[in-house]
């Protein structure tokens, strides 16, 4: 009873096996809400679950994920390292309208640009990526300068007693001490990417994808499949989320340090 | 124990482990014996016999194209085609999504790499793309785009105004057709509009604004002499009103799902602040959005289609004028070439098939059967019992391209009436958007396929399609009453009223599937026996004025029904002047 009243309290933090109850339960009267309201053309979750199954089987299914996923892990790496020249070069006064530029491009849509990054790129396959880019890097560097602007001024002050001038206090408080923050930035921001896969996929459907199987599905109404789907996306995107936050952990092991 | 590494290490490690992924499916993954997409078994499939066979009896049946890629080191051309089935010429010429080995394209000494793009806009740009690399360039591999006929006058506004700073040189030209659309775009609507169109009124239809198929609707309510809203932000009581949908499917959808949308009153001319609440009636799409329609909802029927409006969409193939200037001799047998081939799928079931199983490698999507079964158009019943025309396409032989473009024994410009009326409505329903568009003679070039037609009368073997126009019309798809002045109390048509008549011309040209009825009306003054004489005459005149610009005969038919008819009261004059009229009917 005290449990029950507990988890309705606010500022009450619950040990995590009732968290995990709590999810649990959640969900399965989410779904079986779902289950009971489906029907007509709303696809049930059995038949998004068979529809799974029958996805797995697809002969190209893997072939496709694989094209989603590198057509991914190529933007976000790029995209990171334009991110980071950009951001560490913002601290060089010079820079700084271009960075706040690239910030401002978050309130672009890709509609008008694709003509413009269609002459500008050799190929479908560069054409994808470029937009990739383009959609992720300003989320990237707004980010960035996030955690720029976190810095304690006492890591320079400490740097300036250490003799260091600019360019070595650059390097050692903001490029080597906020490493770890990189991939905080990613995880929060690969959403993006990983939103934009089906837009930028279907300018060039030829070398397939999970955006473009996501398209196809649609195009004939197979609700079904799209749900299926889209489970698919959802749950490869928390998986990225988790490995990049595994990855972060065992890079930086300090990050894992508690400090209160 | 746990190893201890830097975190260097550990970078290099996440690396080798990507890297590791990434060659394991580059060496191993795409390396491994795949089972090819297992062709069709096509001898299980009844397909109806040929009905459109242009050739005859003891025709040559060619040698179906090998599968593999010939690399024959001729020209290279890129095309970028939507998913569309008016394209089974190319599909079969070429052989497969690269120019296959013993394919006429291959003959031609071309190659082509035909590429999916569904994107128009992409398509524009591509082009434009291509006419600054071949200006830098000229060793560029062409590319061509092959989009619909009546979107042209809208595609050429757009494409000409980009590629001015290029010069004149290099703007863009339409040279050929290989196929239509035949029954697969289509205007759908409750049963009601085709038993009377003017319950259309007040009503809503969804569709891609300023698309094919919006012009399919417009056409329609044009010929029923019905107003179309251009404005899909308000709602006008007495017009049919357009809800904008994104593409083909989401106009279906919107049907499918039941969505409604607010809007405001136009009252004389001005929106006032009224809201009212629309849902969706009708839907102008094609294939597959029809077949979702009927699958998943059903409820409605097809109004007008392009089976009806034969000319309306003639797939049509554009390029850059210089580079087509540079390769006439490519140009002319790419066109031998698509021109047999249209003969071949036409005539032959297994070369039909194997276009549709090229069909389903080019889109990527669906598998031969689907692609040819809504080449052939099918009836299907939908989710409420109703039987329902679907799909519907044509590949063209050398004889219909030359019928599209004037070039055939009619000497009747079919592309040139098309271009020019949806081009016409396109400025007057959207002028602020499309001011202007380029004139036909200065877009179109039929120098390569008049060469063609002219040096190679043997590839004209081939029967053009042909219409069977029943006897007598029984099913009107629209009908309208038109004012032709004639010189009093006799037949003959006074100058003024030619360009009513065009109109009347242009009008049955789009819509070459149906025969076109002129029937003449008097007013009530004078005896009924030299009315009904004189108006058998006058619908006679107006009759003989169209055949001699190029309709057929057997498309034609006229009747006089003297003053039996009244449209309105007679006790007037102004009753007694809209009685006299000429009723131009659509219909089959």
């Amino acid at each position: 009873m005290n449990k029950l009243k507990n988890i309705f309290e606010p500022l009450r933090s619950i040990n995590p096996r009732t968290m995990v109850i709590l999810i649990v339960a959640e969900a399965v009267v989410a779904l079986a809400a779902w289950q009971l309201s489906g029907g007509g053309l709303i696809p049930t979750p059995d038949k998004v679950v068979s529809a799974i199954g029958r996805i797995f089987v697809m002969p190209d299914f893997i072939d496709n994920l694989f094209a989603s996923l590198v057509l991914t892990v190529k933007g976000m790496t790029i995209s990171i390292l334009i991110a980071l020249v950009i951001s560490y070069l913002s601290i060089v006064p010079f820079f700084q309208p271009l960075a706040r530029f690239v910030i401002k491009c978050r309130y672009l849509t890709l509609t008008g640009l694709i003509f413009l990054f269609t002459l500008l790129t050799q190929n479908g396959h560069q054409l994808k990526i470029s937009l990739l880019i383009f959609g992720i890097v300003p989320f990237f560097v707004t980010s960035l300068l996030s955690v720029i602007d976190g810095i304690n001024k006492q890591e320079y002050e400490l740097c300036t007693t250490l003799r260091m001038n600019s360019w070595q206090t650059l390097w050692e408080v903001i490029i080597v001490g906020r490493l770890d923050q990189v991939f905080e930035v990613m995880r929060q921001n690969f959403a993006i990417a990983w939103l934009m896969i089906t837009s930028v996929e279907g300018l060039s459907m030829s070398e397939g994808g999970l955006g473009v199987m996501l398209i196809k599905a649609n195009k004939y109404v197979q609700l079904d499949v799209v749900f299926g789907l889209l489970v698919i996306i959802f749950l490869i995107g928390m998986a990225f989320d988790y490995i990049l936050g595994l990855f972060r952990h065992w890079l930086f092991p300090y990050t894992k340090l508690q400090t209160r | 124990m746990a190893i201890k590494v830097k975190p260097g290490g550990k970078v290099l490690g996440i690396l080798i482990l990507l890297g590791g992924l990434y060659a394991g499916k580059v060496f191993w993954w795409d390396k491994r014996p795949q089972e090819a997409k297992a062709a069709t078994e096509i001898g299980k499939v009844n397909l109806p016999d040929a009905p459109e066979a242009s050739l005859s009896g003891n025709a040559a049946k060619l040698e179906l194209p090998s599968t593999e890629v010939s690399g024959n080191g001729g020209t290279r051309i890129q095309w970028k085609i939507m998913a569309w089935n008016s394209q089974f010429a190319l599909m079969y010429a070429n052989g497969g999504p690269k120019t296959t080995k013993n394919s006429l394209i291959d003959k031609a000494k071309l190659e082509v790499d035909v590429i999916r793009q569904d994107d128009c806009n992409k398509s524009i740009a591509d082009m434009v793309k291509f006419a600054q690399d071949y200006k830098s360039d000229p060793n560029t591999p062409g590319v061509f785009a092959s989009f619909m006929g009546d979107g042209m006058p809208m595609f050429f506004a757009a494409l000409a105004k980009e590629l001015e700073p290029l010069g004149p040189e290099y703007q863009p030209i339409a040279f050929y057709s290989m196929g239509k659309s035949y029954g697969e775009d289509k205007l759908m609507g409750p049963a009601e509009w085709k038993l009377n169109p003017k319950a259309a009124i007040g009503k809503t239809v969804a569709c891609v604004l300023r698309d094919g198929d919006m012009n399919i609707l417009v056409k329609w309510a044009g010929d029923n002499g019905i107003r179309v809203n251009p404005d899909e932000t308000s709602f006008d009581r007495n017009a049919i009103n357009l809800i904008a949908a994104n593409d083909f499917l989401d106009a279906a959808n919107k049907y499918i799902a039941g969505y409604s949308e607010t809007r405001k009153f136009v009252e004389n001319g001005k929106k006032v602040a009224k809201d009212t609440t629309v849902g969706v009636d009708g839907v102008a799409t094609w294939t597959p959005g029809d077949v979702n329609i009927a699958q998943k909802k059903g409820g409605l029927i097809n109004i007008a289609t392009t089976r009806e409006y034969a000319a309306q969409m003639p797939n049509i193939t554009i390029t850059i004028k210089k580079f087509a200037n540079d390769h006439r001799t490519d140009i002319e047998n790419l066109i031998m070439a698509l021109a047999q081939a249209g003969d071949q799928v036409r005539s032959f079931n297994d070369a039909k098939a194997f276009a549709a199983d090229v069909s389903a490698k080019v889109y990527n999507e669906q598998d031969g059967a689907y692609w040819l079964k809504y080449y052939n158009g099918t009836e299907e019943n939908d989710a409420q019992g109703t039987k329902l025309h679907l799909g519907g396409s044509m590949a063209y032989n050398l004889a219909d391209a030359a019928n599209m473009f004037g070039l055939g024994d009619d000497k009747l410009d079919r592309y040139k009436i098309v271009y020019g009326t949806f081009g016409d409505i396109l400025v007057k329903m959207y002028p602020e958007l499309v001011p202007a568009y380029p004139v036909y003679n200065k877009v179109v070039d039929k120098s390569f396929l008049a060469s063609v037609v002219s040096n190679h009368p043997e590839l004209l073997t081939g029967a053009a399609i042909k219409v069977e126009y029943a006897d007598a019309i029984t099913k009107e798809v629209s009908s309208k009453s038109v004012q032709v002045q004639f010189e009093t109390g006799s037949a003959v048509i006074r100058p003024e009223s030619y360009a009513v008549l065009d109109d009347i011309l242009k009008s049955a040209v789009v819509a070459e599937g149906l025969k076109l009825g002129v029937y003449g009306h008097t007013d009530n003054v004078g005896n009924d026996e030299a009315n009904l004489k004189l108006s058998n005459e006058r619908a006679a005149s107006v009759v003989a004025y169209l055949q001699a610009k190029g309709l057929a005969a057997n498309r034609l038919e006229s009747k006089g029904f003297g003053a039996s008819k009244p449209e309105t009261t007679n006790a007037t004059a102004e009753g007694r002047a809209k009685n006299r009229r000429v009723q131009i009917v659509l219909g089959n």
